[in-house]
C-alpha cells in the first residue's frame, strides 16, 4: 500500500513539474513563434504584391485568410490570400496575390509543401510560379502543351497532380476572395448583396419587412403599412466604386438608413465607415458634398457615397412617379 | 561485464562506433531514415536528439532512486516528452525553417528508441557521471550516423552539399536517393558496411 | 468520400512504414515470421483505430478548448499507455484465446512510434473524428500489409544465400527499400483534395 501511494505521489509530482516547465517554455517562446508566422506571411505578401507598406489580416476560416495590401497612403493596392489546400502528398500552403479588382493573379508563393522532392516539389521553382503572374482565374493546367491564353499554365513534367493542385488552390483562393469581397461577378453579386441586406434589416428592425418591387424595395411595418422605400445604388469617385443600400422616408425628404456594402473598393477602415454611416442617417436629400461633415481620412469615399446616394435618390423618384 | 568498472572515457567513445546506437544497436532508425535527405536537416535532427538524450539522462540520473520501479517507464517518458516539447518549441521560435523541414519528426524523438533504451539499459544501473557520458557518446554516435546518411543522400540525390551545388551541369541527380527507398537502401549499406568491418576486425583478433 | 481517401492514403500511398518510416522496430524485430506478423498487425490495427478515436476526442474536447496544445505529446502518450493497458485487461477477461494470440504484442505497441506518430499527425492535420478514425484504421491496415509482405519475403530469404554482412537488418532494410519503390507506383491513384 505504501509503495502504491508513493507511485502516485512521484508520478503526480513529475507530471506537475513537467507541466510547469512546459507552460513556462510555451509562454516564453510564443512571441517568437508568432513573430515568425507574421514574418513569413509578410515576406510572402511582399513577394506577390508590389509596393506593400502595410496590410490588414482577415481570417476567413482555419485554412484561409485575406490580407488587404495597402500602400503608404493606406489605399488598397491588392490582396494576398493565404490558403491551405490538398496536394499530392499532403497539404500545400500558398500565398496568392491578386490585383485590387480581384480579377488577375499577381503572383504566388509556396509557404509550405510536402510534395515529392525533385518532382512535385518543383512547384517552388521560379519558372513554375512565374506562370501565374498575370493569370486570370479560373486557371487551367495543360499537360505538355504551351499555354494559349492567360488562363492556362503548363504542368511540371511528371508532376501533373502537384501542378493541378496548385492551380486548384489558386482558383479556390480567388473564389474565397470574391466571396469575401461580395463581388462574385454579374448578377450573382447583386443576389448576395441583397441577401446580406435583408439579413441586416431583419436583425436591426425585426418589426419591418422588405418587399422587392422591381429595382426598388418597399418597406412595411408589421401591420403591412408601407413606411419607406429602399434602393441599391453605386457611385464612382477616384476610380473606386462604392456600393450602398439606403432607405428613404416616404416623402423623399431624408435618408432613414444607409449601409455601405461589402464589395465597395474602399480604403478606409470599418470604424470610419460606421461613423460615416451614422452621420448620413437623417440627412436631407438630395445631398451635396458640402453639407456632409467630413470624416477625417475618408474624404474620397465620402464623395463616392454622396454620388451613390444622389443617384439612388433620383432612380427612386423616377420609379415611383 | 561489470559496467561500473569501466573507465569514464570508454563510456563516452563507445557510442561513436563500437556500440553505435543506429548502426549496431539498430535504435532510432525511424528518424534517421526520415530526415536525412539533406545535411542541414541531419545536423538539426542530430543535435535535437543529443539535447533530449543529454537532459533526459541528467534528470533521470538525478531522480532515478526516487521513482518506484513499477512506474519507471511512464516517468521516463514524461521526462523525455518534456524535453522534446522544449526542443520543438525552441526550434519553432528560433529556427522556423528547420522546424518546418523536420515537421512531425521532432515530436517523434519522444518514441525514438535510443532515448528510452539508454535510460533502461544504462542510466538506471549506473551513476550520474557515466550516464551523462554515455548519453553524450550515444548522441554523438547518432549524429555521426545521420550526418553520414545526410552527406551521401544529399550528394547523390541533389548533387549538392549544404545546399551548394558541387557538380557541373553534367550531373543528373539520382532522385531516388532523397525519396524513401533511397533512405532504406543507404542505411542498409551503412549497416552492412559496419557489419563487414566488425567481422574483419574480429577475424584479425582470432 | 474524404474519409475513404484518407483511408487509402494512409494504407497504401502514404504507407506509414514505407513513406513515414514509422513503426520500424517491430518491422525489423517481429517481421521474420508470417504468423507473428499477422498477430502484430491485428493488435496494432486495433490499438491504432482506438487511439485515433480517443486522442481526437481528447484533443478537440479538452486540449483545444483550454489552449493546452503544447501538452499534446505528454497527454497522448498517457492516453496510449492507458489504452493499451485497458485493452490488454479487457481481452484477457473476455477472450483468453485472443489474448494468447495478441497479448505479447500489446506492450510492444505502447512504445511504438507508429501509434504516437498517428495521434500527432492526425492532430496536426486537423482531422475530425470520422476522418481520424479512418486515418487510424488505414494506417493500421497499411502497417499490417507491409509487415505481412516483408515477413513472407524474409521466410523465403532464410534458405537463400545472403552476403554475410547483409544478414539480418540490412537485408530487411533493402527489401523495405524495394517495397517502398514498388509502393511509389501507387502514388497518384488518389489525391488529397
Amino acid at each position: 500500500m505504501k509503495n502504491e501511494f508513493r507511485m502516485v505521489i512521484v508520478l503526480t509530482l513529475i507530471i506537475t513539474i513537467a507541466g510547469c516547465l512546459l507552460a513556462y517554455t510555451y509562454v516564453s517562446t510564443q512571441d517568437d513563434i508568432q513573430r515568425n508566422l507574421e514574418n513569413s506571411m509578410r515576406t510572402a505578401l511582399l513577394s506577390v504584391v508590389e509596393g506593400v507598406e502595410s496590410y490588414e489580416n482577415i481570417a476567413l476560416d482555419e485554412k484561409t485568410s485575406v490580407l488587404k495590401a495597402k500602400d503608404s497612403n493606406g489605399n488598397v493596392i491588392g490582396y494576398g490570400v493565404m490558403i491551405t489546400g490538398g496536394g499530392f502528398q499532403g497539404d500545400i500552403k500558398l500565398m496568392v496575390g491578386f490585383d485590387k479588382d480581384a480579377s488577375a493573379v499577381l503572383g504566388i508563393e509556396v509557404l509550405e509543401n510536402v510534395e515529392t522532392p525533385g518532382l512535385g516539389n518543383r512547384i517552388i521553382e521560379d519558372w513554375f510560379k512565374k506562370q501565374f503572374e498575370g493569370a486570370i482565374p479560373p486557371i487551367e493546367v495543360l499537360k505538355g502543351q504551351k499555354p494559349q491564353n492567360r488562363s492556362q499554365i503548363e504542368a511540371i513534367t511528371g508532376a501533373t497532380i502537384s501542378s493541378k493542385s496548385v492551380a486548384n488552390i489558386v482558383n479556390n483562393a480567388h473564389k474565397a476572395l470574391e466571396t469575401y469581397l461580395g463581388s462574385g461577378g454579374g448578377g450573382e453579386s447583386a443576389g448576395r448583396g441583397e441577401e446580406e441586406i435583408l439579413e441586416y434589416f431583419e436583425k436591426r428592425w425585426p418589426e419591418k419587412r422588405l418587399i422587392k418591387k422591381g429595382t426598388y424595395y418597399v418597406i412595411n411595418d408589421k401591420s403591412g403599412q408601407s413606411i419607406s422605400y429602399g434602393i441599391f445604388s453605386e457611385g464612382v469617385e477616384g476610380g473606386d466604386t462604392v456600393k450602398i443600400f439606403m432607405t428613404v422616408s416616404k416623402n423623399f425628404s431624408k435618408i432613414e438608413d444607409i449601409v455601405i456594402m461589402n464589395g465597395s473598393e474602399v480604403s478606409v477602415d470599418k470604424e470610419k465607415l460606421d461613423e460615416l454611416q451614422k452621420r448620413l442617417i437623417g440627412e436631407s436629400l438630395p445631398l451635396s458634398s458640402s453639407n456632409v461633415e467630413v470624416v477625417t481620412g475618408a474624404t474620397i469615399i465620402e464623395d463616392g457615397v454622396v454620388s451613390a446616394v444622389n443617384k439612388g435618390f433620383e432612380a427612386l423618384k423616377k420609379e415611383l412617379k | 561485464m561489470a559496467q561500473n568498472s569501466r573507465k569514464p572515457g570508454y563510456e563516452l567513445v563507445k557510442g561513436f562506433f563500437k556500440e553505435n546506437p543506429v548502426l549496431v544497436q539498430l535504435l532510432g532508425i525511424c528518424s534517421v531514415l526520415a530526415v536525412s535527405n539533406t545535411v542541414v536537416n541531419s545536423i538539426s535532427m542530430g543535435v535535437s536528439v543529443l539535447f533530449v538524450l543529454f537532459f533526459s539522462s541528467l534528470v533521470i540520473g538525478l531522480i532515478k532512486d526516487l521513482i518506484p520501479n513499477e512506474v519507471r517507464i511512464p516517468a521516463y517518458i514524461v521526462v523525455i516528452a518534456t524535453f522534446v516539447t522544449v526542443a520543438d518549441l525552441f526550434l519553432k521560435a528560433k529556427f522556423p525553417d528547420i522546424s518546418k523541414a523536420l515537421g512531425a519528426y521532432i515530436p517523434l524523438i519522444v518514441v525514438n528508441c535510443i532515448i528510452l533504451a539508454r535510460q533502461e539499459a544504462f542510466t538506471k544501473k549506473n551513476k550520474l557521471l557515466p550516464s551523462i557520458l554515455d548519453a553524450i557518446g550515444m548522441g554523438t554516435g547518432y549524429i555521426i550516423t545521420i550526418l553520414l546518411m545526410g552527406i551521401i543522400r544529399e550528394i547523390l540525390g541533389f548533387g549538392s552539399i549544404f545546399g551548394v551545388k558541387i557538380f557541373g551541369s553534367w550531373f543528373k541527380p539520382i532522385l531516388v536517393m532523397i525519396l524513401p527507398p533511397g533512405a532504406f537502401l543507404t542505411l542498409a549499406m551503412l549497416i552492412g558496411f559496419m557489419n563487414f568491418i566488425t567481422r574483419k576486425s574480429e577475424e584479425k583478433k582470432l | 468520400m474524404r474519409p475513404l481517401i484518407i483511408f487509402v492514403a494512409a494504407a497504401i500511398t502514404n504507407n506509414f512504414i514505407l513513406t513515414y518510416f514509422l513503426g520500424l522496430c517491430p518491422f525489423l524485430g517481429v517481421s521474420a515470421r508470417v504468423s507473428s506478423a499477422i498477430g502484430m498487425g491485428f493488435a496494432a490495427t486495433f490499438v491504432m483505430t482506438m487511439t485515433a478515436i480517443i486522442t481526437n476526442l481528447v484533443d478537440h474536447l479538452i486540449l483545444r478548448p483550454l489552449h493546452l496544445e503544447f501538452l499534446q505529446m505528454i497527454v497522448f502518450i498517457f492516453v496510449i499507455a492507458v489504452l493499451v493497458q485497458f485493452v490488454e485487461m479487457v481481452i484477457k477477461k473476455t477472450s483468453p484465446s485472443l489474448y494468447k494470440a495478441l497479448g505479447i504484442f500489446l506492450p510492444l505497441i505502447t512504445t511504438n512510434c507508429i501509434v504516437l506518430g498517428l495521434a500527432l499527425l492526425g492532430a496536426m492535420r486537423n482531422y475530425n473524428l470520422i476522418e481520424n478514425t479512418f486515418f487510424g484504421f488505414g494506417a493500421g491496415v497499411g502497417f499490417t500489409i507491409a509487415l505481412l509482405l516483408i515477413s513472407g519475403i524474409r521466410e523465403e530469404l532464410e534458405v537463400r544465400d545472403v552476403p554475410k554482412a547483409l544478414k539480418g537488418a540490412p537485408i530487411t532494410l533493402i527489401i523495405a527499400g524495394l517495397m517502398a519503390f514498388a509502393f511509389m507506383g501507387f502514388s497518384g491513384i488518389i489525391s488529397l483534395q
